[in-house]
This record gives C-alpha cells, sequence and structure tokens, in this order.
C-alpha cells in the first residue's frame, strides 16, 4: 500500500466517548495515530470542519441532534475530495448503499472494527491517487493554456476537422483571422471554404483531402479567403492527419496565420526588382544611343584620314573600349531583358562544333593576345542539340573569355565537348585565379564578383555568367561551376539537352565570313533626328563607298525621296513627330518606291519590335550603332537579290 | 463462432485504464471497449445520454469496475445498476485491491457477477485483466440486448 509517513489528520464525529477511545486504540495500533479530533455534535462540528484540513472523517450514525447522513451531505458540499467512512452499529444493507451512492467511501460496522484501518488506509490511497490525478489534470490544463497563449501571441488559428461530418472546430483567434464572430459560425468546413477565394477553392479542397495520392502526411496550403468587413486576406496553413490504426484518417487539425503582410513584402519586392530590371534595361538602352555616333566617328576618323603609328595607336585603343562599352551594355540589356521575361529563343537543331567554332572566332584575337595555349577537344560526328546557336554561342563565347581573363598569361584552357547520356556536356577549363569554394554557387548571381581574384585585364560588371546560367536554364539545360579552391583553376560545365534525332541534322550554319571590303556605290538615305549619330553614319557610309545623304526628321525624308531616289533607306524608328514607321508606310505606299530597301535603326532590339517593323514595311532591322559590316553583309545581300 | 461483446470499463486512473486496455490488446477486446472515468459516466454510457447521446443502442456485454475507482463509488454503481430495471441483468465485475470478508459480502449482496482480487504488482495485473478479457469477452455468452460487435 502506499506509504502514510506524514501523519494523517481524522475528524472524528462521535458522541459515544468510549466508543471514540476504542476506536482511537483501534487506530494505533495499525500505525494510523496521527492528529485526531473528536467532535461530538453538529456544531462542533462544523466548526472543526470550517477551521481545520483533514485527510479524511470519521463518523457515526446516530447522534443526538445530527445524522451521518447530513454530516455526509456537509462535507461534500464543504470538501468533496475528502473521504467520509461511517463508523455504526447495526445498519441495514439498503442504508449503508444508500450512503455510498450519496458519496460516502465507505461504512464500517464497529461489530467488525477490523476492517476500519484498511479502510481508511484504501480511502487515503483512493485520494492520493485522485490527487495525483487532478495534479496532472492541472498541469495539462496549464500546458494547454500556455499553447493557447503562445497560439495567441503569434496570431495563429488552430482548427481541427472532422472529415466524416466536416465539422471544423476552431479557436478564436482562427475566427479573428477570417473575420466571423462565434455566434456565427456555422462550424463547418462548408463554411470556411464559403469564405475561400474562387480561384483557391481547388486548392483548398485538395489541401482538405491530405495529398492522400502523394502520400505525404504533412500538408502546407497558402490560400486567400475573402474576409466580409476586411478584403482579401492571405491566410497559410499548416496542417497533418491523426493516424489512426488501420483506417483512412478521420481527423485533421492544424494551425493557420495571416500572411497578408508577408505576401504584400513579397510583390513589393517583386516590383521593386522588376523596376531595377527595367532600369537597367532603359539605362542600358539609353547609354547605347550616344554610342553609336561616336562608334561612327571613330571608324570615320580611322579609315579616312592618313594616320601617323601614334594616332593608329589611339585609334586602336579607342575602338577596342568603345567595343568593349558596347559589348557591355549588350550584356547588361541581355540579361534586363532575360529577367523580364522578353527573350525569345530561335530554337533550331544545331550541332555543338559549329558554336565551337563561332565562339572561337569571336575570341581568337583575345586569346591570342593573351598567349595561352588552348585544347579543343571535340569528336568529328555533330552533336546536335536544339538551341539557339547565337544565344549558346553567347554562352560558350562568354565562358571562354572568362577563361582567358582569369588566367595569368601562358596559362591553358581546355574546351571538350561530348554526348553522355542523352546530355551534351560543354566543359571550359583553365588554369587560372580559381574560386573559392564558397563562391562555386554565387559566381553565377547578377552583379557577383569573386572578391580578392586577381583580376586580369579588364573585368565585366559581373553579368557574363548570370547570362551563361539563364541562357543555359532557357535552353533546358543547367552549368555547374568547379574548382579546387583559389589558384588551382576552374572549370565550367554546361550541360544541355540533346537534340532528339542525333544524325538526322544536316549541318548548314557556318559562321559568316565573307567580308567586302567596300559597300556597293549605292545611294542610301539616313533618317535619324539624332544628328550626330545621323551626320557620322552618312560620313561611316561615304569612307565605306556609298553614295550618302542625311535627313533629320520624317516629312525631310518623304521631300528627299523623289529627287534623291534613294536605293536604301536606313530609318531611325524613335523620331519626334513622325516616327519611323509612318514613314516606312508613307514610302510602302507610294508604287515607285516599292523597291526600295528599307532597314530600321532601333536602339530596341527585341522581338517584338523587329515584328513590329517588319510589318510596318522594313525589309531589316538592325539595332544601333549600326555595325558597319552588318551593313556590309547587308549591302551585299541587297546586291545579290536586285541582280537575282 | 461467437462475436466479443463490449466491454464498458470503469476506472478513474488514467494509468489504470491503459494498463487495462494493453491487456486487453491480447485477446483483441481492446477496440470494443469504451472506458470512463467515473460513476455518473458510466450511467451515461449506459442510458446512452449527454456525451453518448445518439451511441450505437444495446448495452455492454459486461461492466468492469477498475481497482482505481473508490471503493463505495463501485458499490453505488453497482447498486445503480442492479436497481434500474433496463440495467440489471447486465454483468458486473469488480476488480479490487484486496477486498476484506464485508466488501465482498456487500458486492455480492448487490450482485456482481464477479469480484476478482488483486495485487500492486503490474504484471499480475495484467494477467488478471487478460484472463478477464478472455473470459468475459470470449467465454461468456451476454444476456440479450447486450451490444454484439457486429452491430446487431
Amino acid at each position: 500500500m502506499l506509504a502514510m509517513d506524514a501523519a494523517v489528520r481524522i475528524l472524528y464525529l462521535e458522541d459515544d466517548a468510549a466508543d471514540a477511545r476504542l476506536i482511537r486504540e483501534q487506530l494505533r495500533r495499525s500505525d494510523l495515530d496521527g492528529a485526531f479530533v473528536v467532535v461530538s455534535n453538529r456544531e462542533a462540528f462544523e466548526t472543526a470542519l470550517s477551521h481545520g484540513d483533514f485527510d479524511l472523517v470519521l463518523s457515526d450514525y446516530h447522534l443526538p441532534d445530527f445524522t451521518g447522513l447530513e454530516a455526509l451531505e456537509l462535507v461534500r458540499t464543504s470538501s468533496p475530495q475528502t473521504p467520509f467512512i461511517l463508523v455504526t452499529g447495526a445498519l441495514p444493507d439498503e442504508q449503508a448503499v444508500e450512503l455510498l451512492r450519496r458519496g460516502a467511501t465507505d461504512v464500517v460496522l464497529k461489530d467488525r472494527l477490523a476492517r476500519l484501518a484498511p479502510a481508511i488506509e484504501r480511502a487515503l490511497s483512493e485520494r492520493i491517487v485522485r490527487r495525483l490525478h487532478e495534479e496532472v489534470q492541472a498541469r495539462l490544463g496549464e500546458a494547454q493554456g500556455l499553447s493557447k497563449l503562445a497560439a495567441e501571441a503569434a496570431r495563429m488559428g488552430i482548427w481541427r476537422l472532422d472529415v466524416t461530418s466536416g465539422a471544423l472546430d476552431c479557436s478564436e483567434q482562427f475566427l479573428t483571422l477570417i473575420g466571423v464572430n462565434r455566434e456565427d459560425w456555422q462550424g463547418t468546413v462548408d463554411a470556411l471554404e464559403a469564405l475561400v477565394h474562387p480561384e483557391d477553392t481547388e486548392n483548398f479542397r485538395r489541401f482538405l483531402r491530405g495529398d492522400a495520392d502523394s502520400g505525404r502526411q504533412f500538408m502546407e496550403l497558402e490560400f486567400r479567403i475573402l474576409k466580409p468587413d476586411d478584403g482579401v486576406r492571405w491566410m497559410q496553413s499548416r496542417g497533418d492527419r491523426l493516424l489512426e490504426a488501420g483506417a483512412a484518417p478521420t481527423t485533421f487539425f492544424g494551425v493557420m496565420l495571416d500572411i497578408t503582410e508577408q505576401k504584400q513584402t513579397e510583390q513589393t519586392l517583386r516590383d521593386a526588382h522588376q523596376r531595377k530590371d527595367e532600369f537597367l534595361a532603359m539605362l542600358a538602352h539609353e547609354l547605347r544611343n550616344p554610342l553609336a555616333p561616336i562608334s561612327n566617328g571613330l571608324t570615320v576618323l580611322r579609315r579616312s584620314t592618313l594616320q601617323s603609328p601614334e594616332s593608329e595607336r589611339v585609334h586602336a585603343m579607342l575602338g577596342r573600349q568603345m567595343n568593349h562599352m558596347i559589348r557591355l551594355l549588350d550584356d547588361l540589356l541581355d540579361v534586363s531583358r532575360v529577367t523580364l521575361g522578353k527573350i525569345d529563343l530561335k530554337r533550331a537543331p544545331v550541332a555543338l562544333q559549329t558554336v565551337v567554332q563561332s565562339a572561337l572566332e569571336m575570341n581568337r584575337a583575345l586569346v591570342e593576345r593573351s598567349g595561352h595555349q588552348l585544347h579543343v577537344s571535340i569528336r568529328s560526328e555533330p552533336i546536335m542539340v536544339d538551341a539557339d546557336s547565337v544565344r549558346l554561342t553567347q554562352v560558350l563565347s562568354n565562358l571562354l573569355s572568362n577563361a582567358v581573363k582569369y588566367t595569368k598569361d601562358k596559362g591553358q584552357i581546355w574546351i571538350t565537348v561530348k554526348a553522355e547520356n542523352e546530355r551534351a556536356l560543354i566543359s571550359v577549363r583553365d588554369t587560372g585565379v580559381g574560386i573559392p569554394e564558397g563562391m562555386l554557387v554565387q559566381v553565377f548571381d547578377l552583379f557577383t564578383q569573386v572578391e580578392g581574384s586577381d583580376r586580369l585585364g579588364s573585368a565585366g560588371l559581373g553579368v557574363g555568367l548570370a547570362m551563361v546560367r539563364l541562357l543555359v536554364e532557357l535552353h533546358g539545360g543547367s552549368v555547374e561551376a568547379r574548382s579546387a579552391g583559389p589558384g588551382r583553376g576552374s572549370e565550367f560545365v554546361v550541360s544541355l539537352p540533346l537534340a532528339v534525332r542525333q544524325s538526322m541534322f544536316a549541318e548548314t550554319g557556318t559562321v559568316a565570313s565573307a567580308i567586302t571590303p567596300f559597300l556597293p556605290r549605292r545611294r542610301v538615305l539616313v533618317v535619324d533626328d539624332n544628328r550626330d549619330a545621323a551626320d557620322s553614319l552618312g560620313m561611316l557610309l561615304e569612307v565605306a563607298g556609298a553614295d550618302a545623304r542625311v535627313v533629320y526628321n520624317g516629312p525631310a525624308a518623304l521631300e528627299a525621296l523623289p529627287t534623291y531616289c534613294p536605293q536604301v533607306v536606313l530609318l531611325d524608328v524613335g523620331m519626334p513627330g513622325m516616327d519611323g514607321y509612318s514613314v516606312a508606310r508613307r514610302i510602302r505606299e507610294d508604287p515607285r518606291y516599292r523597291r526600295v530597301a528599307l532597314i530600321a535603326l532601333t536602339g530596341f532590339g527585341q522581338e517584338q519590335d523587329r515584328l513590329r517593323s517588319l510589318s510596318a514595311g522594313f525589309d531589316h532591322h538592325l539595332t544601333k550603332p549600326a555595325d558597319l559590316n552588318v551593313l556590309e553583309r547587308l549591302f551585299a545581300k541587297l546586291e545579290s537579290t536586285v541582280q537575282d | 463462432m461467437s462475436m466479443p461483446c463490449r466491454v464498458l470499463l470503469v476506472e478513474e486512473d488514467a494509468a489504470e485504464r491503459e494498463l487495462v486496455l494493453s491487456a486487453l490488446g491480447e485477446s483483441k477486446l481492446v477496440d470494443y471497449t469504451v472506458s470512463v472515468k467515473g460513476r455518473n459516466e458510466a450511467l451515461d454510457f449506459l442510458h446512452a445520454r449527454n456525451p453518448f447521446l445518439g451511441r450505437p443502442t444495446g448495452y455492454p456485454g459486461v461492466i468492469v469496475i477498475g481497482p482505481r475507482l473508490a471503493w463505495g463509488i463501485g458499490v453505488a454503481l453497482l447498486a445503480d445498476i442492479r436497481g434500474d430495471a433496463t440495467l440489471r441483468r447486465i454483468p458486473v465485475v469488480i476488480v479490487a485491491f484486496q477486498p476484506d470478508t464485508e466488501m465482498i459480502r456487500i458486492a455480492y449482496e448487490y450482485g456482481v457477477n464477479s469480484l476478482v482480487a488483486i495485487s500492486e504488482d503490474a504484471n499480475g495485473r495484467v494477467q488478471r485483466y487478460a484472463l478477464l478479457a478472455q473470459y468475459w469477452g470470449w467465454s461468456n455468452e451476454p444476456p440479450p440486448g447486450c451490444l454484439l460487435q457486429s452491430n446487431t
């Protein structure tokens, strides 16, 4: 039995002093000798009960002014947990059981006092068990109170769903979140679903099905609800099912949070990001405009004047820096376009051999100047990918020029192309400055430069690798940087899906290499409101051998047409007043000028601009600044079509 | 083959309830057992009222009064059951720690079907509970109207 170390306090109601002595003796023999208070009438009993804190009450049944039953009622009212044992003379079983039904702990007959001590021990041990139980309950209540408090502090709603009946129990906070009063709350999942934003209803239902198909136990959903008083709010709910042995889950429980503010912050960030991208695109575009006349002017100077060796060097330097600047701006524009989702890949089956060849040609001068040894390893049969060859060349060219830039003179660079497991793998490896381990992923982030890297030659804006990753991912591929650490070289591996039918594609595209030294003698009308740009382009064309006339607005262009009879019109589309599109349309409306080649000049090189100019009647679309090589090729093409 | 009856376990102490249920698991009776904490809850269940409003009809095949329910409450519940014309046929088993002769006498006076004396030793208790379940759950033929698992 349970230990009774603490002295037991017993209140005994008994009017017979002899009986009281007898019973006390009985208890002493059973080691139940604690504080023992004997009272003999109602008044004393009531007083004792109100003052003392007793562990147990013993009571006679028949007293002059009082009965055991009344005493029992008193104890049950004042301290319901205190055991009450009747110690009585003969008592019919019916009365004894009636006392038990009214809450007596036991009934002991005076002629069987041997039962008394065990009955008391039993009653006390039952009481201890009950006390423990109450303590546990109190602690549990406290814990529940705490978790409730925590949930409220976190403004977290708690819910519990009975799947079978659709009953949804929820906390006050939950109702606050959805903006429903307790008295209006119908307590069903349907009532909640009625508040869910129509676009999210489907997901909401799937959420409550518990993704049974996926076998996932923990569920999470973000959805909008239409709050009667507060408009649309974003909620995030996480839940779990109560697993019951063998059966399908019938109970789900979970928490819910209002994440509207978080969502708004996310949106603000996204907007800011978008504005930044748009700003960059605009900036690059605006910076390119003044570059056009400068670039043209430089070319004119180089071609037209007799050069001293010194000015030749200066011109070469200016030209290189100009080209570098244009490349940087192009990179910026490209990145902006990709991040704004404004790049369209013109995908076609292309052999990686061609891509490698183009990239090598683009960087030949750079590689030769650097004195690096370049090893190219690629098998002879074409490795075909479904890609935009221009963009893919850009990718490889970026990686190659990086390898050159970040490798000290007379280093080694390896380009390896192979096909493996349905993937084409292009690796560019160098013996350069390497990449610290922590930067291997970051190097692909926009505007990231490896800190402390010993930059050799001209550095970029940190857009090259970002561009590589964006373009590779647009192609459904991936790119990975590897390095054994700083100073130990690096390797970039591009992985692309192989084109489905490898051998079927005949190799067609080759790198344009035919360069006409001079433009054919053609009459070219240049129309641009930027006088510097127009004049310098006119001069450039003259130097290159064409016959050029320059006007600065649309009406002047239309006016010049009948007298000058140009064969080619180079039209800036972004002129104030009558823009290039209107001028083009007007020219095309006149049957006399049907054979005039119209070339749009614009700072915008995006696909929709191209389409727009083609629909306005242009034959070609060039991005500023017009590159002389491109113009030469274009003119050569015009020549050949005329001859046809 | 007979189906097991439902068992109504009346036990105040949660740990003791766990112990009983773990012992019942052996005889696969655990799914057919309802446990309540005290006399009032037991009567609520038997009369299908309050929290048990709408429970499947019928009565348990045996009511087990656990050892941690105060003895007096157990006897009072037994008296309640025997004094109720609709409940009086249900077999009642009282499990008690070292009952004395007076306790045994009054329990039988009020129609207990079985009085099982147990000790504090937990293993011994588990064995007793398992034995009880085996007999009252599987072997004893309950009176008419007592709920069978098949719900017929």
